[in-house]
């Protein structure tokens, strides 16, 4: 039996609606994590953890009224708690061996990256969860005040101070 | 500079959110074969090709490139890249047995943390996974003097296990901790088929790295895999004192060990064709090569245990710390890949035959693993024989389909 047979097999016994649900917005939420973490690994065991719990339980209400919204909370959650973890292990990534990191971003050096990454996560977390609405999933800002339940003012204001805290960051010797 | 700052902000904010396609492709496919298990609550062996993870490939295509020259691995920290440890194998275990308990059954309990989700398949001998796994066996077999023990291409990523091939003898060791001259076998397909393990961990399990797992120091994880394999191997294990042939190690010559200085240092050795050299060595590092007829071993600021811990593959036979030393130490040991006994005194029965297929290398004389330890450390090795802790399977069983 070849490989693909036997997942096809496995995969008429996963719930249809689980699927659907998991295929459509997969890319979403691992994006999501990837902003927020800047390691692949980290993003799969977000995405893993995410669609892991739904599984496992029944669909809540609110992800049935906007799935987007609500995975996307989720998601950003769950990479927060990475984030959180990774700190207190600090000492551990240090001494391991596998810390798989994001590919290199060209005309951005890896010191500035690392300390932008940081930097987002220090963010307060609606801030963060509009910057990456804005610039990873490309949402305009009435989308990501719809998303978030906010106004459109809010989140220009939230998007100005964002940038400029982050180039206060970068400027930073 | 504003505006560079500006530049250079707009180019990580549209990048920073995207990652390779291929991940997210690779993220999708697997967790979706995962879900799909854990939904129908996969317990089924299936057989089918495995394709070998990244790691495993890069230890193939070591293997491969380095059998050309008879045996050579490269071997980072504590041995081959998976070579079960020999975590349980000091004072704490051995030494403080008496003679007398020698041949006594100790009773084994099995943990009952479990992994949230775990999937077992059996992998085809003639899969890619499976050829690889069974050269890998024969590898650690000629190295290490017992075959199995050996998870090539094993990962333990945070909330996952992977073990893309390995017998239920190296299953067992890795959960237990086990050296393989320490592990007996039941029945023979325990250790020649393969299977191939996932799991995913519980939330809330304290992060480990592979390493960790190798060196035997993931406590939490290695409790899951025992009880994965009396779930689903039904397997059932006792612990037995035997006496065995052993190498204790105590100072023979006072003065020569030194404690390490603060500062990095590079280590002195060679590594085989194709590899890097070895960057600088940070405290704590340590690295063994096996090259054709040579060992060369170095560390940096690393304890005693770690040095016996290197020694037990050269050595093929378990290694017993007797020198008391408590505080860090830097060496760089180069030695011919046999062990010569002391005149006069035969290796008592039961001792794994010494490699006869690695030659020494033409036209040196190098020393013995003894000598360079006694000249370089001012150390003594010694035969001795001993009771060893050793786990042997009782009863274990195929993985049933469910």
């Amino acid at each position: 039996m070849s490989t693909a047979s036997v997942l096809k097999e496995i995969q008429r016994n996963l719930d249809p609606e689980f699927e659907r649900l998991f295929r459509e917005h997969h890319a979403f939420v691992y994006r999501t994590a990837y902003s927020i973490t800047g390691r692949l690994e980290d993003a799969d065991d977000v995405v893993q953890t995410v669609f892991l719990r739904l599984l496992r339980r029944e669909f809540p209400p609110d992800l049935t009224k906007n799935p987007k919204a609500y995975l996307y909370r989720a998601a950003f959650n769950a990479a927060v708690s990475v984030i959180r973890s990774r700190r207190r292990n600090l000492v551990e990534s240090i001494d391991g061996v596998d810390v798989p990191a994001a590919p290199p971003m060209p005309g951005v050096d890896e010191d500035t990256r690392r300390e932008l990454y940081d930097a987002i996560a220090e963010l307060r977390p609606t801030s963060a969860q509009i910057l990456i609405l804005r610039y990873v999933h490309d949402y305009d800002l009435a989308e990501i005040a719809k998303t978030l339940g906010t106004t459109r003012s809010t989140v220009a204001v939230s998007l100005f101070r964002s940038r400029a805290r982050l180039k206060k960051k970068m400027r930073k010797p | 500079m504003n505006r560079r700052t500006d530049e250079v902000l707009n180019q990580f904010l549209s990048e920073f959110g995207n990652p390779p396609e291929h991940a997210i492709e690779n993220s999708r496919e697997n967790l979706l074969d995962l879900f799909a298990s854990s939904n129908v609550q996969l317990l089924e062996v299936v057989e089918m090709p495995v394709p070998p993870t990244q790691p495993f490939r890069f230890a193939w295509a070591a293997g491969m490139a380095l059998a050309a020259v008879l045996v050579s691995v490269l071997v980072w920290n504590q041995g081959p890249p998976f070579s079960v440890s020999t975590a349980k194998n000091d004072d704490r275990t051995v030494a403080k047995l008496s003679a007398e308990e020698a041949g006594v059954t100790l009773p084994l309990t099995v943990a009952q943390d479990a992994f949230e989700v775990a999937s077992v398949k059996l992998v085809a001998p003639s899969s890619q996974a499976g050829t690889m796994a069974q050269r890998f066996d024969q590898m650690q077999s000629l190295l290490a003097g017992c075959s199995s023990g050996y998870a090539g291409g094993t990962r333990l990523d945070p909330g996952r296990l992977t073990v893309p091939a390995a017998t239920v003898l190296t299953l067992v060791m890795v959960a237990y901790g086990q050296d393989c001259l320490t592990a007996e076998a039941g029945p023979a397909w325990a250790t020649s088929e393969h299977y191939e393990v996932s799991a995913l961990l519980p939330a809330g399990t304290p992060r480990y790295t592979t390493q960790d797992l190798a060196k035997g120091e993931a406590p939490e994880v290695q409790r899951m895999l025992q009880k994965l394999l009396a779930d689903r191997f039904r397997l059932v294990l006792k612990r037995e004192l035997r006496e065995m042939p052993v190498y204790t190690l105590s100072v023979g010559t006072p003065g020569k060990i030194k404690l390490s200085p603060d500062e990095t240092r590079l280590p002195n050795v060679s590594p085989p064709p194709g590899f890097p050299p070895p960057a600088a060595m940070g405290r704590g590092q340590n690295v063994n090569f096996v090259l054709p007829g040579k060992h060369q071993l170095s560390g940096h600021a690393v304890s005693m245990l770690t040095l016996v811990k290197s020694l037990r593959q050269p050595a093929r036979r378990i290694v017993i710390d007797r020198t008391g030393f408590s505080g860090l130490l830097d060496y760089d040991l180069e030695f011919s890949s046999e062990i010569p006994p002391p005149a006069g005194a035969a290796d008592p029965p039961g001792t794994a035959p010494l490699p006869t297929s690695v030659p020494p290398v033409p036209g040196t004389s190098l020393l013995s693993l003894r000598d360079a330890l006694a000249e370089q450390l001012g150390l003594k090795l010694e035969v001795a024989k001993m009771p060893v802790e050793v786990l042997v399977i009782q009863s274990v069983e195929r993985p049933s389909e469910n």
